[in-house]
């Protein structure tokens, strides 16, 4: 049996729900240049009224707002954020080593070995002459300094990766705490029935943060929170628990080790900035340090070995010319020139002054594989060439991959993005729907006045 | 199926990468070099590092040539000036052989002969720029050295030595020739021969045998003579090889990191005009939106 005031409370009920689904409209306008908003829709649904014999129904009632997201695709973009924060990463750690080590304009260690080999020919024409002796004493210990100075160098940038490390572990540890109250508030609101769209936008947002630091899991547990555990499945959120990064300097190599809840993950790091950063700080700059040191152990080692079997201008032996490296591991560092006195460079070979013959073997050293297998020049270059070839092929990944996370984030904006011609359609509809309403309440009021004056004359 | 809404992220993308490109070619531009960082060719960056140190090399060994050639042509010298008193001696040889001389004529004789091998001993001892030319490898020490009482005898302190220098990467040259060859051959010697034409010609007899005798050490000093000629030669040839090389190298390196500046300016004119084109299609990309038309 229908009845004025059923329809009454029909058409304020519909009041209320236009309304509602206005206001959901005026959020999304509202937020239209938000980062990470995603758009909301405004479920409105029939009311059914159970058991009832007639066939009209109950009228329109806000059921929910729906908040239109791609799960997949936020996803895919939290995991090419940790590809890209790696290549961020290793690139600014790879081109402060690349500048080091800069032999474009020609004013590097080549120079200065090439000097060296240099003032031997140059010893060759005239080889008492102690000036000319001077002269290679000179250039060899210019050339020992430029190897030590590139090795510290390189020990330079590794400690100041290492401060890299400890602030990128900072704001992990800052990410992962708001993480964590997020996922509690999202709970929250999500038993009480409310709507949790913005605070999921706003996990999503640090989530993707966290990604371009440190390469993450992330596994949706039903209760709407998210867990987030390290690759290796050290545990970072569990539900309202955020377990904090430490960093500890580790005794043998003097750098900054990173530690979950189950121990030393530092190896294990492989995305993100940090995953970057550590693999220049761990894996290049000492590879690059063995291929120097090795190419100062031989050159020094090989030289002194010549050098002790010719005699000086005493005719006494040759002793040592460089300062005998007792290791390869730290040669570079450690590289120096052991003679001081030009009468004692040993350039004759069968004691008289003016005989050249050990000198033209130390010249000979030049073309002789002395570094590991390598002449001295072929060595460097190779090194040089590793360096740039590195840098070389993660610039052209971290082209190709802004390219693939511009084309996710346009995919994204296609599915949650708020269009302002849509909106402004939405508008309208639930404008005019509202008018209606109105007007019918209007019309039911009026109707009311009429019955209730029935008896009246 | 709906369409990215946000047209302005990739407009921006696009713009930053067009201005990305334009400084590469200001940054080749400013510095005239088409490599400027390691990562930009890093196999031309390894092959510089071998192709600038065979240019310094090779100047090195050019400054090589130019100190061989002084001290060749000093040693050339000399050794003319030696050959000359030589035919001094000789002549004076020729005369004493003639039977009508007297004792006092040949006593003045050998007496010129004397002063002609102090000549040839003060040549012999020639010192360039510090060291000793004719000493073999004992170039710290006077080579020729005349007895105090018997000054036409001369012993020789230097050695055999030769020292060798290399010109070129498979090339070395014999620097010098030692006084023991030039000088004190055993059957040739200079000094052994001025003093036999001296003894002949106070005693009168075998003055004729004696000049033989040093007309075969000029014959002798001569031949040798004509290797520091040889030399020269060979180093001049040094010099335009490795001239040539120079060139080759150098030209080498600019293809690998000189930059080609009108390559480079065409390529900045058309980002500058992709960008213009980029500024002017996003400057008219429509902002109204249906709002503007809802009155």
């Amino acid at each position: 049996m229908s009845s004025l005031t059923g329809s009454l409370s029909i058409a304020l009920r519909a009041l209320m729900a236009q309304q509602g689904a206005l206001e959901t409209t005026t959020n999304n306008i509202a937020n239209a240049n938000t980062v990470g908003f995603s758009r909301q829709r405004p479920v409105l649904s029939e009311n059914i009224l159970p058991g009832s014999q007639l066939l009209a129904g109950n009228g329109v009632s806000l059921e929910q707002v729906e908040t239109i997201r791609d799960r997949l695709v936020e996803l895919r973009i939290q995991e090419e954020n940790q590809q890209d924060g790696e290549l961020e990463g290793f690139l600014a750690a790879m081109h402060q080593v690349e500048t080091i080590f800069n032999e474009t304009q020609g004013t590097g260690i080549e120079s200065e070995i090439s000097a060296f080999f240099n003032s031997l020919q140059r010893l060759s024409t005239d080889p008492s002459n102690t000036s000319l002796r001077q002269g290679v004493i000179t250039t060899a210990n210019t050339m020992a300094e430029a190897f030590r100075n590139s090795a510290t160098n390189l020990l330079r940038v590794q400690t100041g990766l290492d401060r890299s490390v400890q602030q990128a572990v900072q704001q992990v540890n800052g990410l992962t705490t708001e993480i964590a109250t997020l996922n509690a508030r999202i709970s929250a609101v999500g038993e009480s029935g409310g709507d949790t769209g913005a605070l999921v936008d706003q996990r999503n947002l640090r989530i993707n943060d966290l990604a371009r630091l440190i390469d993450i899991s992330v596994v949706e547990a039903d209760s709407g929170n998210v867990t987030l555990t390290t690759r290796s499945g050290g545990a970072l959120v569990v539900g309202a628990e955020s377990f904090a990064l430490e960093t500890k300097v580790d005794p043998t190599s003097g750098l900054v080790h990173v530690f979950a809840q189950d121990g030393d993950i530092t190896g294990a790091i492989q995305g993100g900035v940090l995953g970057g950063s550590l693999n220049v700080r761990d894996e290049v700059i000492p590879a690059v340090l063995v291929d120097l040191d090795k190419l100062a152990y031989g050159v020094a080692t090989a030289f002194n070995t010549v050098h002790q079997a010719g005699s000086d201008l005493s005719g006494a032996p040759g002793g040592d010319f460089f300062v005998p490296p007792s290791l390869i591991s730290g040669a570079a560092s450690a590289f120096a020139v052991a003679l001081t006195d030009p009468a004692k460079f040993a350039a004759s070979s069968d004691g008289s002054v003016g005989d050249n013959g050990n000198l033209v073997q130390l010249l000979a050293l030049r073309s002789r594989g002395i570094a590991d297998g390598k002449s001295p020049l072929d060595a460097y270059a190779n090194l040089v060439f590793r360096i740039g070839n590195d840098l070389a092929t993660a610039s052209a990944k971290q082209e190709s991959q802004a390219l693939i996370l511009q084309q996710l984030q346009n995919q994204r904006s296609a599915i949650s993005g708020v269009s302002l011609d849509e909106e402004a359609a939405d508008l309208l509809r639930y404008q005019r729907a509202f008018e209606a309403s109105a007007r019918v309440v209007a019309v039911i009021n009026e109707l009311i006045e009429t019955a209730v004056n029935l008896g009246r004359s | 199926m709906r369409v990215n809404p946000d047209l302005w992220r990739d407009i921006v993308a696009a713009l930053n990468h067009v201005r990305d490109q334009q400084n590469g070619y200001l940054e080749q531009f400013a510095s005239g070099r088409r490599l400027n960082y390691l990562s930009e060719d890093p196999a031309s960056a390894a092959a510089l590092v071998e192709i600038h140190s065979r240019i310094s090399q090779a100047d090195e060994y050019l400054a090589t040539v130019t100190q061989l050639r002084e001290t060749a042509q000093m040693a050339d010298s000399t050794l003319s000036a030696v050959m000359g008193a030589l035919t001094r001696a000789i002549t004076l040889g020729v005369q004493g052989a003639t039977g009508t001389l007297s004792q006092d004529n040949r006593e003045a004789l050998a007496e010129e002969v004397k002063g002609v091998q102090a000549q040839v001993l003060s040549l012999a001892n020639l010192n360039f720029q510090g060291t000793y030319v004719f000493a073999g490898t004992n170039v710290t020490t006077k080579p020729f050295v005349a007895d105090v009482g018997d000054p036409m005898n001369v012993t020789y302190q230097g050695n055999d030595g030769v020292r060798q220098a290399e010109v070129s990467e498979s090339v070395s040259l014999a620097v010098n020739i030692p006084g023991s060859d030039l000088f004190m051959d055993p059957d040739t010697g200079v000094f052994a021969a001025l003093d036999r034409l001296v003894s002949a010609l106070q005693s009168g007899t075998d003055i004729e045998a004696a000049t033989n005798d040093l007309r075969q050490a000029f014959d002798h000093v001569n031949t040798l003579r004509v290797s520091y000629g040889d030399t020269l030669k060979r180093l001049d040839t040094a010099e335009a090889f490795l001239k040539n090389e120079t060139t080759a190298f150098k030209s080498r390196e600019n293809d690998l990191a000189g930059a080609d500046l009108s390559a480079v300016a065409s390529e900045l004119m058309q980002a500058e005009q992709s960008r213009s084109a980029l500024l002017s299609a996003a400057g008219k990309i429509s902002q109204l939106s249906l709002f503007d038309y809802l009155r």
